[in-house]
């Protein structure tokens, strides 16, 4: 009796984790619908390149990262009207590694562009080069690898500028003085420690605001406990502590939250960068004043409109080529490197913040 | 628990025929690896491109690697969850010395040698102190992550030699047949294994040891000596692998690798090796590495996210073991009806 | 090895290893409020408290598994999937009282614990196998759910956040959770005859089958009370960080929570543990964090710190052992003749 009873839970088991591994596969097929929708029903003014749809794949840094969305948000508005088809695919961590794979994928389904937000500056390299060599566009989005490993690269707003405008926007929230520290993504994020060297820079160059003594960099690793843990670490380490700037948006948000709750609410500020979703919470309280962001929907837009030109052949990315981004305007690739600014940055505080939804 | 284990498992072996029993332990990864195959083939057309796998191969070289040495280590009826850590301090070495000037050659060499070295540590305190593997390689999990983040920081090292970047884009028989080299490497890797455990004493001592660790030693096997030696093959093939993935990426940095352990301990056990030791074979490991190679790629063809491959691989290894003893217990109760 | 009989040499061993460990965390407070006397303010104890708290009521349910000659890997997933059904109930539906969302979060939690009992108990897959494909499976599950979309802060009501920052006597109700998870845990296992039965479990399945406990079930049970644990850490997660990002949440957890566990003397072999020795272990780890960080050791030193410290633990914890067995054993010599 006990026997039959446990081989009826064996087999119910097993079968329920059958229904699970079906519905993975399901879900993911689902996932796809979405984006090919659009492509459809896509408009009859498509470019003269026309006939079949471009296809293109965009690989986000990891999934689940609402910036990223906003990212894709911009790709799939532009693509009907391009007849593009836009495929998203990222993997499970942001390891520097773990990507390759989805890019050998996107080689061996002969896809006509691979849009990429590079986690690594140099080991996607090697297999970005062989999709270039096999026909496919590659242009890289939000970050960078080496020159040589894509056509173009889109950048949201003028990277080498923002170092010194994250000192300013701490100015502008201490009204220029007192001891401020950065709380960081990653130590090997690429991104943020470019603008931290510009930062840097500006500080030594004497010409930032000389009230303001930058005392610490910390890294909360993009992960909510650990930028808690180094949010409250800076907090207690620096007494005087007259603003953190987190120049990510994980470590924002949790900074934020670890001083909202802190009684150092109103006497330290948080600024940096991050989403207004995230955010309107805090600006709402009161515990953040104003912070910064861009429009990441319009590297999308860029992205999309990019790859449409190149493949038409109305784009050939050379070193200060200008072109026409329909809807957005000029953009120019700048210098050798092809480095297209997507736009200004954008500042959130309360009187502006419920006009954004991102 | 594991003693409920085996006798299911021999159930398999005595109620079947004998070509039955035989493939009986890799069935589970056989009937993985067609599913796959079949599932991509029927989603994407893009996946049925025999050439591309080949050369993908490349990607999964590293993980058979470790999976090959983890395989005895898991016999000897220990687990070793540091190797993929092991495996950053030995890349970061080599990008170190070749950043100081060293030949590709001898920093390729020491990074097999501190692989070696670190797998000697975790053998002085799992055999030398008696303390358990699973603990003590969790500990060196974070030591030598850790080491790797002291060793390079938040650099990566770049500078390698063009000559040695790009094994996995060497094919053995040119464009041929695009065989690449370290599918070959891993191959020959796998059969000098193979080898190890079924024709040396040392094998013999691993089964043993695994199957139970006492009455090994009391019948004069040298059981110490046969588990410190796993772990320094474990190290050895960090090494290794250390060096197939740097001249794949040519870059190094320290989270390199990070949360392979998972991965090639997956293998291991789709594999039909018993976690609890004493059981196990390097034809199984192989054959596992293809299959979960073969789910992963048809996956990634079809465009499904990273965590679902995740939790898919994970349902397989449950049902992996789960099912084998469903059959097992279902074709012991109708045995049982027919006698009655 | 001894074996779970709770003899004198037991009791020695286990009091000298919880004031081994006492007497590490005193000194590291020492070390750290010298270094920086800043980090003995009040506000820095009470943010590590917090973090502590969440780590507790983990390392509490970790420790059951794992005395049972179990573990559970998976509780990183099962704190991300219950705080993320927990985080879209209060978006979706903001009427639900929020004790009902506590709830709600134990319960997805005490579902996948069931999940997790139903692989190790029944259908008998080793632990580390089972929970190693849970782990996967739940952080997958997150992201289905969510349809990768995470829930913001707007979206969490203040109350929920209060939960981290207020409460009786101004003790925040997350560290009341845990007060009261540990004082339960406590009674459980040394006060009640099934607490002690997962002892003899953990010290020989064998044997306790033998004698008619129903190992199944309670190992059943011991994987449910995790999940329904780690749905209250799930919680608290969501009342702490006011952000359920389905990638992030809860991620890696397992790690620092067994570290906790094992640090705090219990066996990874089964049989043996105590709640105090957890309660000091997972401070231990909370105190060890803050603290590097907070004197302001590169982030860099961290991993290879904790791993030292986890290295450390255990082998003053064999030599320990060791020492009382030697004892003993030269005791008994001379008793017998």
């Amino acid at each position: 009796m006990r026997r039959v009873r446990r081989s009826a839970v064996l087999v119910a088991t097993a079968a329920s984790m059958a229904v699970v591994l079906a519905a993975c596969g399901g879900t993911s097929t689902s996932d796809e619908a979405p984006a090919e929708a659009p492509a459809e029903e896509a408009p009859a003014e498509a470019p003269a390149a026309g006939g079949e749809a471009l296809r293109v794949t965009y690989i986000p840094k990891n999934l689940g990262n609402p910036y990223f969305d906003a990212i894709v948000k911009g790709f799939q508005e532009a693509a009907p009207g391009l007849n593009m088809t836009v495929e998203v695919v990222a993997p499970a961590q942001a390891g520097a590694t773990d990507q390759i794979p989805f890019i050998d994928a996107a080689i061996q389904q002969q896809v006509d562009a691979i849009a990429i937000s590079p986690n690594d500056a140099d080991a996607l390299c090697p297999s970005l080069k062989r999709a270039a060599d096999a026909g496919i566009i590659v242009i890289t989005v939000n970050g960078d690898t080496a020159a040589d490993c894509r056509q173009a690269s889109i950048t949201p707003v003028d990277f080498s500028q923002l170092g010194k405008y994250l000192v300013d926007l701490t100015a502008q929230v201490t009204g220029g003085k007192g001891e401020w520290a950065f709380l960081s993504a990653t130590s090997t994020a690429p991104d943020q420690n470019s603008w931290l060297a510009g930062a840097d820079e500006y500080i030594a160059s004497g010409q930032s605001p000389a009230g303001l003594t930058l005392v610490d960099t910390v890294y909360g690793d993009d992960a909510p406990d650990k930028s808690a843990t180094e949010a409250q670490a800076l907090l207690t380490k620096y007494p005087n502590l007259a603003a953190i700037n987190a120049p990510t948006t994980v470590g924002i948000a949790a900074a934020a939250q670890v001083l909202s709750q802190s009684p150092k609410k109103g006497q330290v500020q948080v600024t940096g960068l991050g989403t207004p979703n995230q955010m309107r919470e805090f600006i709402k309280d009161g515990t953040v004043q104003k912070f910064a962001l861009w429009d990441p929907a319009l590297q999308g837009t860029i992205a999309a409109n990019l790859i449409a030109g190149i493949k038409a052949g109305t784009i050939a990315p050379a070193a200060d080529l200008e072109f026409e981004v329909p809807g957005v305007g000029q953009r120019v690739m700048a210098g050798a490197d092809r480095v297209i600014i997507a736009g200004p940055p954008q500042e959130f505080d309360a009187s502006n913040i419920d006009n954004f939804d991102f | 628990m594991s003693h409920t284990h085996a006798a299911a498992g021999d159930l398999v072996e005595v109620g079947g025929l004998p070509w039955r029993a035989r493939i009986g332990p890799y069935l589970p990864s056989l009937v993985v690896l067609v599913a796959a195959v079949v599932y991509g083939s029927v989603s994407s057309p893009y996946f049925l491109n025999f050439s591309a796998l080949l050369v993908n191969t490349g990607r999964y070289v590293e993980i058979g690697l470790l999976a090959l040495a983890l395989t005895v280590v898991i016999i000897n009826g220990d687990i070793d969850l540091s190797v993929a850590s092991n495996l950053a301090v030995s890349a970061a070495t080599m990008g170190l010395l070749v950043e100081s000037g060293v030949g590709i050659e001898v920093a390729a060499f020491a990074a097999l040698a501190v692989g070696l070295g670190l797998g000697a540590i975790n053998a002085l305190f799992i055999v030398g102190l008696g303390l358990p593997s699973l603990v003590v390689t969790l500990a060196t999990l974070a030591l030598y992550r850790g080491l790797a983040q002291i060793l390079l920081g938040d650099r990566a090292v770049t500078g390698y030699p063009e000559a040695f970047i790009g094994v996995d884009q060497i094919s053995l028989l040119g464009d041929w047949a695009r065989v690449p080299l370290p599918l070959v490497l891993f191959l020959v890797v796998a059969l000098l294994f193979s080898v190890l455990l079924t024709r040396t004493n040392f094998g013999l001592a691993c089964y043993l040891t695994g199957s139970n660790q006492q009455a090994a030693r009391f019948s004069g096997i040298k059981t110490d000596h046969t588990r410190a030696v796993a772990f320094m093959l474990c190290g050895l093939m960090a090494g290794a692998a250390a060096i197939m993935l740097t001249s794949r990426l040519g870059s190094t940095l320290s989270n390199v690798g990070l949360g392979l352990e998972l991965l090639a301990i997956t293998v291991v056990v789709l594999g039909g090796t018993d976690i609890f030791g004493g059981r196990g074979t390097i034809i199984g490991t192989v054959i596992a590495l293809f299959a979960v190679m073969a789910v992963r790629e048809s996956l990634v063809i079809s465009n499904v996210n990273g965590q679902v491959q995740d939790a898919v691989v994970g349902v397989i290894l449950i049902l992996a073991i789960i099912v084998p003893l469903t059959v097992a217990h279902l074709r012991e109760r109708s045995s049982q009806r027919r006698l009655r | 090895m001894s074996t779970g009989r709770p003899g004198v040499s037991w009791g020695v061993l286990i009091r000298v290893r919880e004031a081994g460990i006492a007497a590490v965390i005193v000194a590291l407070i020492a070390v750290f409020g010298l270094l920086n006397p800043r980090f003995l303010n009040a506000e820095n104890l009470g943010a590590i408290v917090l973090s502590v708290g969440i780590l507790m009521i983990l390392a509490i349910g970790q420790m059951l598994v794992i005395v049972t000659r179990n573990i559970d890997l998976s509780v990183g997933s099962v704190l991300g999937l219950s705080a993320m059904v927990m985080g879209m109930v209060g978006r979706d539906l903001p009427q639900v009282p929020i004790p009902l969302l506590i709830l709600i979060a134990m319960a997805v939690g005490a579902l996948a614990g069931a999940l997790n009992g139903v692989l190790v108990a029944v259908a008998q897959v080793p632990a580390i196998i089972a929970t190693l494909g849970t782990l996967a499976i739940f952080r997958g599950l997150t992201f289905l759910v969510s349809n990768n979309v995470q829930v913001d802060p707007e979206d969490i009501d203040d109350r929920v956040q209060d939960l981290a920052a207020e409460g009786p006597l101004g003790i925040p109700w997350l560290v009341i959770f845990a007060i009261i998870v540990v004082a339960v845990a406590w009674w459980f296992t040394t006060r009640t005859m099934t607490g002690k039965r997962l002892y003899a479990i953990g010290s020989n399945p064998e044997a306790a089958r033998m004698r008619g406990l129903n190992v199944r079930g309670l190992t059943f049970l011991v994987f449910v009370t995790m999940g329904a644990l780690a749905g209250l850490g799930g919680a608290m997660y969501v009342a702490r960080f006011a952000t359920v990002n389905p990638a992030d949440a809860g991620l890696g957890f397992e790690l620092a929570v067994i570290s906790a566990v094992v640090i705090g003397g219990t066996n990874i072999f089964g049989g043996s543990g105590t709640v105090l020795g957890t309660v000091l272990g997972t401070v231990l780890v909370g105190i060890l964090a803050n603290g590097l960080t907070v004197v302001g050791v590169s982030g860099f030193w961290q991993r290879f710190a904790s791993g030292a410290i986890i290295l450390l633990a255990i082998v003053a914890d064999a030599f320990v052992r060791r020492r009382i067995e030697a004892r003993q054993s030269q005791e008994t010599t001379v008793r017998s003749t």
